[in-house]
This record gives structure tokens, sequence and C-alpha cells, in this order.
């Protein structure tokens, strides 16, 4: 017995308990109420989704999302990775951008999309609110990440005259990507729900936001509402295991380190 | 060779060399004696540009052997000494020499200590400086690997001689390894005595026994 149960298939099991826990409480929480407009129906809730997946307007509002949060995650990571390298080739720099990162950190979500939609269109401003959420976040990151580095080893490159390119390539980068990397899932899914909140208040056109707004001005029941939160959630989740699978086959000395 | 002139350095609150002067030349193995605090290191990280100071330093080229051995995590064996050095036969050479060819692709965490210390030897031969700078190297290894390390270091130093500045608190280490003893104190030298045999030496107890005693007197 002891043997079967082993310590991944124990987690596994807790884990699916949990999912059936919650779907039984949403039961509970239906048959409690009575009301679908409420909380809808587990199983009205099912065929929802099927009929958004049938849907191809869905797919294109699917799409649309999905790309813009990848365009907000790649510019706030591109413009991270470099102030993050330049801080720690100019610690000067990196005092001067602390409090404009603790500034973009404490901004409120809801009023910054209010005053995007003035300055840009229903579209941008989706993008740049989830750009300003996550860029402080990941520029943390690779701060953490680089601030991690054996002070001895960079002195061993500086000592051995390593030129700057191979310092950056074949040392730098692999020792702060394992930490980096390990995160990506988690801050593309965060950027999801950024996204999709700044899309049902700008009301964008053809996205998952949209769509979410037009089934509650549309009053089109609950479900439907429930059936866009519940692909949500998937598409999050989707992302965050893809991205650390991934994250896992990056580095092999890493899982020699982890192995020792 | 190694000219240190005028060397100066002090922390806040804590002075620690004025107008120090030392030349080391090449084939010869000046290993400093101190206590702890007295600087030591300090002097090795200067030679290396890796602290500030005012005076005159020369030595063109390091090769630096730390007290850990300081290689890349994410780069193998062979991948830490090709970072110093591009010649392929040079490298196989110099794993051969310090018997880490079947080592070459393991990473430094999979290295025991003294592995891992024979590969900080080869990358600071490899580098191929002219002067070698040493900070307690095998403080942290046990009295035969010590042993085994020491014999191997002057293998590999025998064929090229460069000046050799050799850090150590330990006095018969210093009397085993130096062909001339240097015990610092306060920023100065107390004590600057050129051996009359060449190290390795295998019996060196009546110099080790002085060192302490000039040690305890400064």
């Amino acid at each position: 017995m002891k043997k079967f149960f082993t310590e991944r298939k124990l987690n596994i099991i807790i884990s699916v308990a949990a999912i059936v826990a919650m779907w039984l409480a949403w039961l509970a929480l239906y048959y409690a109420t009575g009301n679908e407009y409420i909380v809808p129906s587990f199983w009205e809730t099912c065929r929802r989704i099927g009929k958004y997946f049938a849907d191809g307007a869905f797919w294109i509002a699917f799409l649309n999302t999905f790309v813009r949060t990848m365009l907000a995650f790649l510019l706030s990571f591109a413009v991270a990775a470099v102030l993050a390298a330049v801080g720690a080739v100019f610690p000067k720099f990196a005092t001067f951008i602390k409090p404009v990162m603790v500034f973009f950190r404490t901004l409120p979500t809801l009023a910054v999309i209010l005053i995007l939609l003035v300055w840009t269109t229903r579209v941008i401003a989706p993008v740049a609110v989830t750009f300003l959420v996550l860029f402080p976040m990941i520029y943390a990151q690779f701060c953490g990440a680089i601030g991690e580095i054996d002070c001895g080893v960079k002195e061993a490159l500086r000592v051995y005259g390593v030129p700057a390119k191979e310092r950056l390539f074949k040392v730098y980068l692999p020792l702060i990507s394992p930490a980096v990397f390990s995160q990506t899932g988690a801050n593309i899914s965060l950027g999801i729900k950024i996204m999709i909140s700044a899309e049902v208040l700008a009301k964008t056109y053809k996205s998952i936001g949209g769509l979410m707004q037009d089934a509650r001005i549309y009053f089109d029941n609950m479900a439907g509402l429930a059936a866009l939160t519940v692909i949500s959630v998937l598409l999050g989740l989707v992302v965050d295991i893809a991205f650390s699978q991934i994250s896992r086959i990056n580095s092999k000395w890493h899982k020699e380190n982890a192995k020792c | 060779m190694l000219e240190i002139r005028n060397f100066s350095k002090s922390y806040p609150k804590t002075p620690l060399y004025e107008d120090f002067n030392l030349t080391v030349n090449d084939g010869e193995i000046c290993c400093i004696l101190g206590e702890s605090g007295s600087g030591k290191t300090t002097l090795l990280n200067a030679v290396a540009s890796l602290t500030d100071y005012s005076g005159e330093i020369t030595a063109h080229k390091c090769g630096y052997i730390f007290q850990t051995p300081r290689l890349m995590p994410n780069l193998t064996v062979k991948g830490n000494l090709k970072l110093v050095c591009k010649n392929e036969a040079a490298i196989d050479a110099m794993l051969s020499k310090t018997s880490l060819s079947d080592k070459a692709d393991s990473y430094p965490a999979r290295l025991s200590g003294g592995e891992a210390q024979r590969a900080a030897i080869a990358r600071a031969f490899l580098y191929g400086g002219d002067v070698m700078l040493m900070d307690e190297p095998f403080s942290s290894l046990d009295v035969k690997l010590k042993s085994q390390m020491i014999r191997l270091f002057f293998e590999i130093w025998r064929e090229s001689k460069p000046a050799v500045l050799y850090v150590t608190h330990d006095p018969s280490e210093a009397a085993a390894v130096g062909n001339r003893i240097v015990i610092i104190s306060h920023g100065k030298k107390t004590f600057d005595e050129t051996l009359p045999d060449a190290p390795p030496r295998a019996d060196c107890h009546d110099v080790s026994d002085r060192l302490v005693r000039e040690l305890m007197r400064t």
C-alpha cells in the first residue's frame, strides 16, 4: 500500500480532490440559491463552453486576447531585461529606477485603464495596462536573479579577462535563466487575467473581455459569463503548465546541481 | 615578474598598507604569512585589479587560484577551461596533467573538493599569466589531499615557473611551498627571507618552527 502511494501519486490525488471539492461547492451553491441568474448551472455552463468552442467568432476573440497578452508580456520582458542589465552594470541607475518601479507597482490598475482609455484606444489600453502590471514584476525577478550570481564567479571572470560578450551569453544569461523562466508561466497567466479585466472595462472589440461584457449587457444569463470565466482560467492553467515544462528542459546544469 | 611599489590601501577607519614594496621574480614562490585581517588577500586582490589602491603594481596577466574553486556552475570542467583558453589540444593536455580527463564533461556540482580545486589550478595555468596568485588554495582540503595538490602544483609550475604570490596562514604550508617567506603585520614586512633549498620541502619542521616564532613576535 505504502509503495503504491508514492509522493507524486499522493500529490496528484490531493490536487484532484481539491478540484472535485470546488466542483461540489459550485453544485452546492447552485442548489442552495436555486437561481440561474446568480449561480449558473454547471451543466449549462459546460454546454455554453461547447457552444463557444464551436463558434469561429470566439476563436478570433480568443486569439486576439492571447496575442495581445503575449505582446504585452514580451515587451515587459525585453524592457525589464535591458533595464536590469543596465542596473547591474551601473548601480546608480538601479537606485534611480527604484522609486519608478515602486510607482508602477502601486498604480491602481482599474484607474490606469480609465486614464489610458482617454489617451489611447480600446485595443492599446489593455496592452498598456498589462505591460504596466507585468513590467515591474519581471524587472524585480531579473534583479533578484542577477543579485543571486555569486560574487566569486564575477571576480573570477574579471581576473581571467573573459570578454563581456562571453560573460553575458556563456555565464550570466544561463545563470539567471532558471530563476527567470520558472516564473514565465505565472507571469503570462497573470497577464491574461489583467488583459481580460482591461478588455471588459475597455469593451475591446473581438476579445474575451469584450465577449464577457456582451454576455453581461445582453443578459445572456450567467452561464455564458461563467463559461468565459472557466475558459480564461483554463487558458491560464495551460500556459502555466506549458511554460513550467519548458523551463524544466531549459538547463541541464541546473538539474545536475539540484541532484547534488 | 611582479613589482609592487609604494602600495597603499586603507578601508574606512582601518589603515592597511602604506608605501608597501615587494618584488617577486620569475621562478620565485613568495609566501605571504600573517595573522587574520593583516591584509594578505587584499594584497592579492590589488595585484589582480579587483580592488582600488594607490601605488604602482606591474603584473600584466595574473592567474588566480582562489580559496574556493570559483568555477562557473553552468559550464562543464572543459567549458570552464575554454573560457580562458581556446586551444583544444592545450586544454586536453592540461586535463590529463590534472587527472581530470574523465571529468571533462562534468559540472562543478558533481566534482569533489579536490577535483574542483584541480580544475581551478588547470584554469589558472592554462590562462598563462606571468604571475600566479594563490589565496590559501588548499586550506579546505585534508592533509593527504593537500599534499597531492601541492605536488600537482609544482609539477605544472616547473614547466613555466611564473612568479608566485602565495598567501597562507599556515607556517608549515609556507615552509613546504615557498622559496621566499614574507611575514606581514599592520601593512609592513616584519620578516623577509629567501630559503636556501628549493621547494617542495618534505622536511620543513625547523623552518616551520622559526616562522611560528616570528609570527608570535608580531
